[in-house]
């Protein structure tokens, strides 16, 4: 039985041997993420009336989303969040990855490995324990209000506490992005730059960060996507003031029943995000970027 | 002197990688750094760069002294052994690297780049990226990157060690012919003697963090300084024994029951035990056809090996012992298995005196 197998995975050629090996995953991703995103667009043009979908296309939805005032206030307040969530990551990412780098030695992989210590729980928790530091109780303000400072009123159920919890949520995808790139990265150009007359800031300038650009850039996309939908932190961290788009969006598939509106908002949701990757991939230079390989050889 | 080392050590914590290092270069010399793996030579080369700092002494070039400045005031360049071309750069813009630097004006650095692709045949790649260069093409470009900023001195890292057999060939005699065109010292780190016999006016025999001997390739190849650079630039036989000397007369060595000619013996004191060392050019064969033994080993051919321009004859003399014989004449009247006897101009061979208890 299996010498039938083997006789007949060998007259395959290179191509048929690729579909066979990636037919499971490709079938996964078709089944539970390319039908699922087409039953949302499907279902965002229908309606909902009383929890039940009923079948007749219209756009309703979608002037909803984009003329109902209060939308728009929580999509552009996502998409600032995100964006101060994301470029603080990679800030605060930067000089982690490139401490674990260079003087990491032998612990390197452990240090790093420290990053995936958040994830021994699942995020709800993760959010609510930060509930514990940042809340009008929490630590943080408690241990303030002991020593006789005043609590630092923004961090309670505000949006500045959501933005708090993601970036705490996303630093370690950020981290990792950086990191993994600057694995890749051969200090050693450095020496030729100063060599060739660079001191160290030009140095970096000129070489370390074009070098590892696309692994900065991935990291920001691993966050600003995510804390673009986010629903969990603005519930449980951002107060009454501190709604997210993804936040209400969530609350039309569970306490309105209003499908078809929080499908609109969910591909709206998805425009912004592949708006935002789109042109992200248009400022990275792939020659540009020192990966080997691209570029014919003629 | 143009470029004057004094006195350079340098320590990595309890590790001496260099110690009491004096070299002094001509502006037109082009000078190897030899020596083994591990032998301080590279660490040498990355205190003149700037690129670390020695525990003590002074670098000085062109009469400044250097040693407190970083490499990028030092005036220096260097090519590198693995290149490091700057990736994400064409090799226009890996040439124009060191202009952008200087704040050189346009104009100029083209003219410069110009210069540069055209002495090295680059013109034609210029828009190119490095992953798109073959490895003598990448080494062109990086020992252009050297060459256009014009420096005081070059600094070369081995830069010859990834290429192949050919390529390092036709390199070795641009390379030489770039140092002769610009009139600058080049300093050549390098483990392969061949490169360094070749190319360079001088040569410095690094080991174990100190130069064993610095001077004309010629007088280190033909008069050794050390025991270290007899055993590493060249190969030879070495012959361990007593020493005879009469005064004035030529001093004899006691090897197995002969009594070999050594000449005057400089570093060897009569009735002592040393060391003789004879390069394998040197070191004669001739077949055992009655002529005198006298001062001659008497051995065994046992092969001959066929190296092209010359032949390596091995003679097994005394138990399993082999002694190398080298000559360009192949045709020598000897074959394998024949009675033979060694020779060798006794003014040819280098004499050390053995350490007490050898």
């Amino acid at each position: 039985m299996s010498g039938w197998i083997v006789q007949r995975w060998l007259k395959l050629d290179q191509n048929q041997r690729f579909l066979l090996l990636t037919a499971p995953v490709t079938l996964f991703l078709i089944l539970f993420f390319v039908v699922p995103l087409i039953a949302i667009l499907v279902v965002s043009f229908w309606r909902t009336e009383s929890y039940q979908l009923i079948v007749d296309w219209n756009i309703d939805n979608y002037i909803d989303v984009l003329t109902e005032p209060s939308y728009r206030v929580f999509l552009l307040r996502s998409i600032v969040t995100a964006l101060i969530v994301s470029v603080t990551c990679v800030a605060l990412a930067w000089p982690i990855a490139y401490f674990v780098i260079r003087y990491g030695g032998r612990y390197k992989l452990l240090l790093v490995l420290g990053l995936a210590v958040p994830f021994l729980t699942g995020i709800v928790l993760r959010v609510i324990a930060l509930q514990g530091v940042l809340g009008p109780i929490g630590l943080l303000n408690l241990g303030l209000m002991k020593i006789g400072i005043e609590p630092i009123q923004a961090l309670m159920y505000t949006k500045t506490a959501t933005a708090v919890g993601l970036i705490y949520l996303y630093l370690p995808f950020v981290t990792t992005a950086i990191y993994l790139s600057l694995l890749n990265f051969n200090f050693r150009l450095l020496d030729a730059a100063k060599v060739f007359g660079a001191g160290n800031f030009r140095a970096f300038w000129e070489i370390t960060w074009p070098l590892n650009w696309v692994g900065t850039v991935i990291g920001f996309a691993l966050t600003f996507v995510p804390s673009l939908a986010s629903a969990v932190t603005p519930r449980f961290l951002g107060g009454a003031n501190g709604t997210l788009f993804g936040l209400a969006m969530g609350s039309q598939f569970s306490a309105t029943g209003t499908w078809s509106l929080g499908a609109a908002m969910g591909v709206v949701l998805f425009f912004v995000s592949g708006i935002t990757l789109f042109t992200i991939s248009r400022i990275v230079n792939l020659k540009r970027s020192g990966f080997t390989g691209v570029g014919s050889r003629d | 002197m143009y470029l004057e080392i004094k006195n350079i050590g340098k320590k990595f914590g309890l590790f001496t990688a260099l110690s009491n290092v004096d070299l002094d270069i001509a502006k037109n010399e082009f000078v190897s750094l030899l020596g083994p793996s591990g032998s301080g030579k590279s660490t040498l080369l990355r205190v003149i760069a700037g690129l670390e700092q020695p525990t003590t002494g002074s670098i000085v070039i062109d009469g400044e002294d250097v040693t407190s400045l970083p490499p990028y005031q030092r005036g220096i360049a260097m090519v590198f052994q693995d290149f490091l071309l700057f990736p994400h750069m064409t090799v226009r813009e890996n040439l124009l690297f060191p202009l952008r630097m200087l704040k050189m004006d346009k104009r100029e650095s083209e003219e410069r780049i110009d210069w540069c692709c055209g002495i090295l045949s680059l013109t034609e790649l210029k828009d190119r990226y490095p992953n798109q260069l073959s490895g003598g093409q990448q080494q062109r470009v990086a020992l252009g990157r050297g060459l256009v900023c014009r420096p005081k001195v070059l600094l070369l890292d081995e830069p010859l060690a990834n290429l192949d057999r050919e390529l390092r060939r036709d390199m070795e005699v641009e390379i030489r012919s770039y140092q002769i065109q610009l009139g600058i010292p080049f300093i050549y780190v390098t483990h392969n003697q061949e490169e360094a016999l070749s190319m360079s006016d001088k040569i410095a025999v690094v080991n174990k963090g100190g130069i064993e001997d610095f001077a004309e390739k010629s007088v280190v190849y033909d008069k050794p300084k050390t025991r270290f650079v007899a055993q590493f630039v060249g190969r030879s036989n070495i012959f361990s024994g007593r020493v005879s000397k009469s005064a004035g007369g030529p001093a004899t060595l006691h090897w197995r029951g002969n009594h070999l000619p050594i000449g005057a013996a400089d570093g060897a004191a009569d009735g002592l035990h040393a060391s003789a060392y004879v390069k394998i050019e040197n070191t004669h064969i001739e077949a055992m056809d009655g002529t005198s033994a006298e001062g001659k080993i008497r051995g065994k051919l046992r092969d001959v090996i066929f190296r092209g321009q010359y032949a390596e004859y091995l003679v097994t003399v005394g138990e399993g012992e082999d002694v190398v014989a080298s000559s360009i004449d192949s045709s020598t009247l000897v074959k394998p298995g024949d009675d033979v006897l060694l020779s060798w101009d006794p003014g040819k061979v280098d004499v050390f005196a053995d350490g007490a208890g050898a």
